[in-house]
């Protein structure tokens, strides 16, 4: 992290994806996500594809940087589907991709798009029997009479093929969009949340589930606030938390009851009289809730803002970063044009620095001990490698200085709403539209 | 103020809102009865546009009735009374969508005083903003909060997805709540009790063998269902109806709208069979 009181100097490592200006809309990227070592990398797209890369081992004699991620597996998720019920064409982009600890050889992960969650295993496979008595190498069947000796089948090597295959499916468990999911830290359950409740589901099992959280009401038209994320902390297997459109997160303990509509703790911040507009409640919508590694403090992400929260202190935040506050005197206009319903994702570094999106392809880091923050731009143009980062400034009023950008020459086409750091290193994947940026910590 | 690099051609309408939203943002001298009219008339069209997708979002439509929700509380406390000055513009008129700057005028009937009209607030018919922002009633507003919200119940929580999904080892299950006739004898229902007890949220067995479903769910909007044409699922083919004896396997998170879904289908029952029946070729 960023120790020794000395900040991290990030520098351009890779990018993927199409050059190209035209982004097809298959490719957009969304979701980022590091699996537990930090070894692989995946991404999910609008098309319904996860891409999983593969860090290199490092190389003794390149000192100066960290493996490259590879390519290391491709495959369709999920595929777009039809209910003809409701005549409605179901999405197959992938909301949200989770990883599974390792426990043997082959990977797990956990991918889900708005109505079906897969467990998807990722095997390798660098061998291969050859010298069958009855089959030929391309698998014909040989005809008995010709075989006149008998040979022991053995492995021989082949070249390295990854392999994905489903391996469970969770179906028909939501009404409404799927918008997180989150395995529990006991590795046999896992949430799966939509608008208006969050299921619970054993690996092993896809025929049901438990409905845990349920808020909706029993006329529609009372229907005033909506779950947004959902997470289970990180230690506790018994605890977890969901954020809503109102901004408030409530922490639930399935040991209480069965259905856990009633929180344990509510956590709400009261509002700001003086930042009060029309658009209030609509940029208090929490996006995204992360718990920190250690499971004692947990971020919001909003609109305009990040708040680390004090799991023992529920009557406001401890902290909170504005990730872009010269956006709130343009709030009618992004409401015009429908960005302020952007939903930014965020991400920890352990408990010390927290990540996150923002527009023009910048992103935002801030750092809670030095209590400094940094802005920097995903951007093909310091594609040189190991070349640090300039830090961005934008203008919210007044004379622009040199280098920085006016708050109206922000392009809000370019978001970067999905962050994620390595769980070990400083590295870190930024994805802006269709491609995903790598930068690491400059090493000397 | 829209950026640079935005993509999308503007139509006059959406040109003429854009100017409207950077007035909002930039200037301090709107007042502020012209701009919460100003947001107001953005809400509802937005909440009219998402009325006529297939499948409005959930969550933008929520947030975007509760801001009318509070502007409309408001208007309300500010006059003291529901508010009722919407002049020549029914609910059901299509003007929410049909914003042209040039061709709508703001006319108020003579009897209303300066105060009742704060929530609008003119200076001259001439001036370009006002003369693009329509008058809207309590009524109105709550209509289109109640109306986009009916229709999200009634388009989500019907039945879970019909979906059939290939499974490496597993055979998928599928909840039984429909009542559709099980043609395919390959679907292998776990008669099993549920072990899980528990759950407060469910499709119990009695819940759904229990015949007083009717009373229930009278309101239930089932205009959808009125029409011809009865578009029956194509996939594979569902478990029994509830007619039947055999435990019912539950689905906990599939909820209570099964019951209305139960109801409407009994209706189509004998329909949807003989479609099915001639799909299948039995």
């Amino acid at each position: 992290g960023a120790g020794g009181g000395n900040d991290i100097q990030w520098c351009f490592s890779q990018v993927k994806g199409a050059v190209d200006d035209d982004v097809a809309e298959a490719d957009i990227i969304s979701t980022v996500e590091f699996n537990h070592s930090g070894e692989l990398l995946a991404t999910g797209d609008k098309g319904g594809r996860v891409v999983i890369f593969q860090q290199e081992q490092e190389n003794k004699t390149q000192s100066h940087s960290r493996g490259e991620y590879n390519v290391y597996s491709t495959f369709q998720s999920h595929e777009p589907e039809f209910d003809y019920l409701k005549s409605l064409e179901i999405e197959e982009k992938i909301n949200k991709i989770r990883w599974l600890p390792q426990k043997n050889a082959a990977q797990f992960l956990l991918s889900t798009n708005d109505k079906t969650i897969k467990l998807w295993k990722i095997s390798e496979r660098d061998k291969r029997p050859e010298g069958y008595n009855l089959k030929e190498e391309d698998g014909r069947y040989r005809d008995p009479t010709t075989v006149t000796t008998l040979r022991v089948p053995v492995f021989r090597p082949m070249d390295l093929m990854v392999e994905a295959s489903p391996r469970r499916i969770f179906a028909n468990a939501h009404t409404y969009h799927i918008n997180s999911i989150s395995i529990n830290s006991d590795y046999e359950t896992y949430l799966s949340a939509d608008d208006l409740r969050i299921n619970l589901w054993h690996l092993e099992i896809t025929d049901r589930s438990f409905n845990i959280v349920d808020i909706k009401p029993a006329n529609m038209e009372e229907l005033t606030e909506v779950i947004t994320a959902a997470e289970f902390h990180p230690n506790s297997c018994n605890t977890f938390v969901y954020s809503s459109s109102k901004g408030t997160i409530r922490l639930c303990d399935m040991r209480a009851s069965a259905l856990c509509d009633r929180h344990s703790k509510l956590f709400e911040e009261p509002e700001d009289p003086s930042n009060r507009s029309f658009f209030s409640e609509i940029i208090s919508s929490i996006s995204d809730v992360k718990f920190s590694h250690s499971g004692r403090y947990m971020m919001t992400r909003d609109y305009l803002s990040v708040k680390i929260w004090d799991l023992n202190m529920e009557n406001r935040p401890v902290e909170t970063y504005q990730v872009h506050e010269y956006l709130r005197s343009k709030l009618c206009s992004l409401y015009e044009n429908d960005c302020i319903f952007d939903k930014f994702e965020c991400c920890w570094n352990g408990s010390d620095i927290v990540m996150t999106g923002s527009y023009n392809n910048f992103f935002r880091m801030f750092d809670r001990n030095t209590k400094r923050d940094i802005t920097l731009e995903a951007s093909r143009e310091n594609n040189k490698p190991r070349t640090v980062l300039k830090p961005r400034k934008v203008c919210a009023s007044g004379k622009r200085k040199k280098d920085e950008i006016s708050v109206d020459s922000l392009d809000f086409n370019k978001k970067i709403l999905h962050t994620a750091w390595h769980p070990k290193e400083n590295i870190i994947a930024v994805a802006t539209t269709n491609n995903l940026y790598i930068f690491q910590d400059k090493m000397n | 103020m829209l950026g640079r690099g935005l993509k999308r051609k503007l139509s006059d309408y959406e040109e003429n809102v854009a100017g409207l939203s950077s007035a909002f943002d930039s200037s301090r001298n709107l007042p502020y009865p012209l701009k919460r009219q100003l947001v107001l008339n953005m809400c509802l069209t937005k909440l009219q546009t998402y009325k006529m997708l297939v499948e409005p979002n959930l969550h933008r439509s929520v947030l975007i009735a509760n801001t009318v929700r509070q502007i409309q509380e408001e208007m309300r406390q500010e006059s003291g009374q529901p508010i009722n000055v919407c002049t020549g513009i029914t609910p059901s008129s299509p003007s929410y969508t049909g914003m042209e700057s040039s061709g709508i005028s703001l006319q108020l009937p003579s009897g209303i005083s300066q105060q009742e009209s704060s929530c609008c607030d003119l200076r001259s018919a001439e001036d370009p903003i006002e003369n693009s922002l329509l008058i809207v009633s309590d009524d109105d507003m709550s209509s289109a909060i109640s109306s986009i919200l009916k229709d999200l119940d009634f388009v989500e929580d019907i039945s879970p997805p019909t979906c059939l999904v290939p499974s490496g080892d597993d055979q998928p299950k599928f909840p039984e709540n429909t009542g559709l006739k099980l043609e395919d004898d390959r679907q292998d229902l776990k008669g099993a009790e549920c072990v899980f007890g528990s759950f407060e949220i469910s499709n119990s067995t009695s819940y759904l063998k229990d015949l007083a479903i009717d009373d229930i769910f009278e309101d239930i909007d089932t205009s959808m269902y009125d029409s011809d044409f009865c578009c029956p699922p194509l996939m594979p083919p569902r478990p029994p109806p509830i007619a039947t004896e055999e435990p019912l396997k539950t689905f906990p998170s599939c909820n209570s709208s099964s019951a209305s879904n139960i109801q409407i289908c009994r209706t189509d029952l004998s329909e949807l069979d003989h479609i099915m029946e001639i799909l299948v070729g039995s």
